[in-house]
């Protein structure tokens, strides 16, 4: 052993003395083993629509099933923001869809107007099996919705603005998935 | 548009407003798709509308852009327009699937079901459909049309002088009304003159938007040198329309019309010393 290699292990032992005094005061020896880590961490989804009535898991697969899922939580949206009037998580799950367009539009204009709606409930009946093609989907339906008031600030229904419940049996619409949110998108909605 | 509920949107998608609703859509023989109320031999499996791209664009924002008119060629006696042609599955009396999928809810045979599916656009003959007159129709129609032609008048009467301007003006009518039959729809047609371009005669052209006005109204007016002049007036027309009496909607384009030539000599004074005693 060469000079400096006698200094470097001398140094060596006297680091590890060192060492092994620190640990032998306080420290237990731990009696169980470390939970094994997984390599990847799984990945979770940004939360859509409403904090009281976010978008089910189920809505947000590239599957028919998950396309059907979304289809019926839109309207269910929709039916629900009648009564919040907050159309911002519609739009965020709309593109390009002229009738969604219109119906916010109505809901935005009641807002400004201090108007409220009353009724209109809104429910998907029936749905075939959607058929998924890639990145669209088109969903065949059947929607209910019931009759709608559209009321002032001091809750009287305003001349005019009563509408009568509908049956729509021959309603559709067509998806695009958004593979950056994963989720599907309104880009398209019939009534019929 | 805003829209309250679902039957807003219904009424607004199949009550007509902007579709033109067909039977069948199919390819004829000269390479053009034909619609019309007739079904082909066999089970129908859709059911078809039209509309024009403008129409669309309009009902989604709200405007058009020159974009969405484009020319198809004229086919003598026969209607043929540029539509986006949409088609919705019916259910089937055997129950079997329309591309691959099945009526929500088991509807009766011929129950349209499902979304509205693009089929393509194009120049298709609408002949069997006798759709209402498309604007560009209409405009073929107006550029027909009698319409007047507006005589130029000019102050003073007779013969101008060098240094007095010559006052142009019109007393003609600056609108009129036309009935006439497009393939049985009545159309009438409201002509409105919308610009006059006045033909000085000296190489000079005045455009105003009004019909002008005689002394002490004048607003057109020119300056000449001493010569014999003809002079003119040369009327742009625009106009509206309505179909059996619906909304009214614009022409879309103009026309003119030429007046007959006025001809008038412009003479130069000259000061003479007279003896008014004499």
């Amino acid at each position: 052993m060469t000079q400096r290699g006698t200094a470097r292990a001398a140094a060596t032992l006297l680091l590890g003395i060192a060492l092994l005094a620190g640990c032998s005061t306080e420290q237990q020896a731990s009696q169980t083993l470390p939970e094994p880590t997984t390599a990847e961490a799984t990945p979770t989804l940004t939360a859509l629509g409403p904090p009281d009535f976010p978008m089910p898991a189920e809505a947000r697969e590239q599957t028919p099933e998950g396309a059907a899922a979304f289809t019926t939580y839109y309207i269910e949206l929709y039916s629900r923001t009648q009564q919040t009037l907050d159309t911002q998580y519609m739009r965020a799950l709309s593109a390009g869809c002229t009738s969604c367009d219109q119906l916010m539009s109505f809901m935005d204009g009641a807002v400004a107007q201090g108007q409220s709606l009353r009724g209109g409930e809104t429910e998907v009946i029936a749905m075939s099996d959607p058929a998924v093609n890639g990145a669209t989907a088109d969903v065949a339906f059947s929607v209910d919705q019931a009759p709608l008031d559209i009321v002032d600030s001091a809750g009287n229904v305003i001349d005019g603005m009563s509408y009568a419940g509908s049956n729509n049996p021959s309603s559709g619409a067509i998806l695009a998935w958004d593979s950056a949110r994963s989720t599907w998108i309104m880009q398209q909605l019939d009534i019929g | 548009m805003p829209c309250p509920n679902f039957d807003c949107l219904k009424k607004r998608v199949t009550g007509g407003s902007i579709y033109l609703s067909a039977e069948d859509v199919t390819p004829a023989s000269d390479g053009m798709r034909r619609a019309s109320n007739s079904r082909s031999p066999g089970p129908a499996l859709y059911r078809w509308r039209l509309a024009s791209p403008c129409q669309i664009r309009d009902e989604t924002v709200g405007a058009c852009t020159p974009a969405d008119f484009v020319d198809c060629p004229d086919v003598p006696d026969r209607v043929v327009v540029y539509y986006v042609v949409q088609r919705q599955r019916l259910a089937q009396a055997d129950g079997t699937p329309v591309d691959g999928t099945l009526p929500p809810d088991g509807g009766a045979p011929g129950t349209p079901y499902g979304p509205w599916i693009g089929d393509g656009q194009g120049c298709i003959d609408v002949t069997d459909l006798n759709p209402p007159p498309s604007p560009d129709e209409v405009f073929r129609y107006f550029q027909e049309l009698p319409l007047p032609e507006l005589t130029a008048q000019q102050q003073p009467p007779g013969n101008a002088l060098v240094g007095l301007p010559v006052i142009f003006y019109t007393t003609d009518p600056a609108t009129q009304t036309y009935t006439v039959d497009i393939r049985g729809f009545t159309v009438t047609i409201l002509a409105t003159a919308r610009t006059y371009t006045w033909h000085t005669g000296d190489g000079t052209d005045l455009t105003s938007t009004d019909p002008g006005a005689p002394y002490p109204d004048q607003t057109v007016t020119h300056d000449y040198r001493a010569g014999t002049y003809t002079a003119s007036l040369t009327t742009t027309w625009g106009g509206t329309y309505t179909v059996d009496a619906g909304a009214p909607a614009d022409v879309p384009g103009t026309t003119t019309t030429d007046g007959p030539p006025t001809t008038f000599t412009v003479l130069q004074a000259r000061a003479v010393l007279t003896d008014p005693y004499d």
